[in-house]
């Protein structure tokens, strides 16, 4: 996607708010105050975050966004004051939005059900290596698992949806797409009936068969 | 095409009890003889296409550039190769009205039912080799390794003293050799999957490779060694079916 083009639109419209760019090495969000570009906040995995002003930092996620990787809007007020350089080192989670684009779906829910289904069918060792790289993933966005209970912050389905794909990758290597994406759907499943949601939600909500969640 | 959930199981049964009536039974009249030997030649040409078909049902389960589905789609191919061996030989042996002469054309079905199905296997195994602990690994190289080299070692102990040419002990020594190899390489699998309903699948997968090798010892000496080898189709054809129901029963 041409991410000056997205830039040209939101400036046109006096937007505030953050534009995310990422993909499985690096992420970014360019933000936006009134319509103007402001700061680029660009994280490489982990590495500490840098923080770069609009032309250099545009460019970096100009670059991510013509490679096709995510992108989403996000509209919420961008932060005042440009944090310190140095308090990057206590890796603070970057303040995601909360109100353009809530989790469609019960994500912490479904992935706590998913190494059970995986060792059901693949045995623990698979399933331990998908708790390993959802850890990590968490830990990215401040989250984390306690136990078999998974934590994290407010996130954005965008966020999520790139939690799961980086947990599910030792899964897709070796099962295959259909089985990550079968095991989701029926995770999710289990979470409505559970919850005693209306399988009309499921169904409208939930992520199809060979739907990946990326 | 999804066939319903009975049919696999309903076929294979029938098979198994045909191929144990076939070759488990002795006696009766010069038409009971013939037709005994009509059916295990069906048989023998059966077993393979339903394997092959249960290949491909389990391959129906993944997505396009799953690595696991080229497994099975390798796998079918092999199974194709070995049922056109198989039609080789039948024609020979029916038509000719002698024993087919070996090596034939059906040789060239039988080594490429064993390179594919070998690919296959290894594809999966290599899939399943990082998630292995070390130990294990160790365990399954050592152990299969002294296993298959015994079985080798043994093969060509009882070639050297036959008198057939050299290529003909050549493929004698192949195919066993071949089998026997599929057999760790299927544990790998069945070791990395332990605990998961996908494990019973390469486990009878191993048990088919164990089959076959037997067929393939005992096919010279022994008459009904070809029960081993519909056996071994049986156990493959069961193995894929099992993996087509594990993956929709997440």
């Amino acid at each position: 996607m041409d991410l000056e083009r997205l830039v040209a639109h939101l400036a046109a419209r006096g937007f505030d708010g953050g534009v995310l760019v990422g993909d499985e090495a690096t992420e970014g969000v360019l933000w936006f105050r009134d319509g103007a570009p402001r700061e680029a906040w660009v994280f490489e995995a982990g590495d500490i975050p840098e923080m770069l002003p609009d032309g250099p930092g545009r460019e970096r996620l100009s670059a991510l966004a013509s490679r096709g990787c995510r992108i989403s809007v996000v509209a919420c007020e961008p932060p005042d004051e440009p944090p310190e350089l140095a308090d990057w080192s206590d890796a603070q989670p970057p303040e995601y939005g909360t109100a353009a684009e809530p989790p469609a779906h019960p994500w912490p829910a479904i992935l706590e059900r998913m190494a059970v289904r995986i060792a059901r069918s693949r045995g623990p060792r698979l399933a331990s290596h998908f708790a390993a790289a959802l850890v990590r993933a968490l830990e990215r966005h401040g989250g984390g698992m306690d136990g078999e209970r998974v934590h994290a912050p407010q996130l954005p389905e965008s966020t999520w949806r790139a939690i799961v794909e980086v947990a599910c990758a030792p899964i897709v290597t070796i099962a295959g797409r259909a089985f990550a994406d079968r095991t989701i759907a029926a995770c999710e499943r289990d979470v409505r009936d559970a919850e005693g949601m209306p399988e009309a939600v499921a169904e409208g909500e939930g992520p199809a068969e060979g739907e990946g969640p990326a | 095409m999804r066939p319903p959930p009975w049919l696999p199981k309903a076929v294979i049964g029938l098979m198994a009890g045909a191929a144990g009536i076939t070759y488990g039974l002795d006696g009766g009249g010069a038409h009971v003889q013939a037709a005994r030997a009509a059916v295990g030649s069906t048989l023998q040409l059966l077993a393979p296409l339903v394997a092959g078909f249960g290949c491909l049902m389990a391959a129906a389960a993944y997505a396009r550039g799953d690595r696991e589905r080229a497994v099975w789609v390798i796998a079918a191919w092999a199974t194709l190769a070995w049922a056109a061996g198989r039609a080789i030989s039948a024609a020979g042996r029916w038509g000719g009205g002698g024993a087919a002469y070996s090596p034939s054309a059906a040789d060239a079905f039988y080594v490429a039912f064993f390179v594919l199905l070998s690919a296959a296997v290894w594809m999966e195994a290599r899939l399943v080799w990082p998630v292995l602990e070390p130990r294990i690994r160790r365990n399954l190289v050592v152990y299969g390794g002294l296993i298959w080299g015994s079985v080798v070692v043994a093969t060509l102990a009882l070639l050297a003293r036959g008198e057939a040419p050299v290529f003909q002990k050549m493929l004698a020594a192949f195919y066993p050799a071949a089998a026997m190899l599929l057999v760790p390489a299927c544990l790998v699998p069945a070791a990395g999957f332990s605990g998961g309903t996908s494990a019973y699948t390469w486990l009878t997968l191993a048990m088919a490779a164990l089959c076959m090798a037997g067929a393939s010892l005992l096919h010279p000496i022994v008459h009904r060694a070809d029960a081993l080898w519909v056996a071994g189709f049986i156990f493959l054809a069961a193995g894929a079916f099992w993996q087509r129901a594990a993956l929709e029963e997440v």
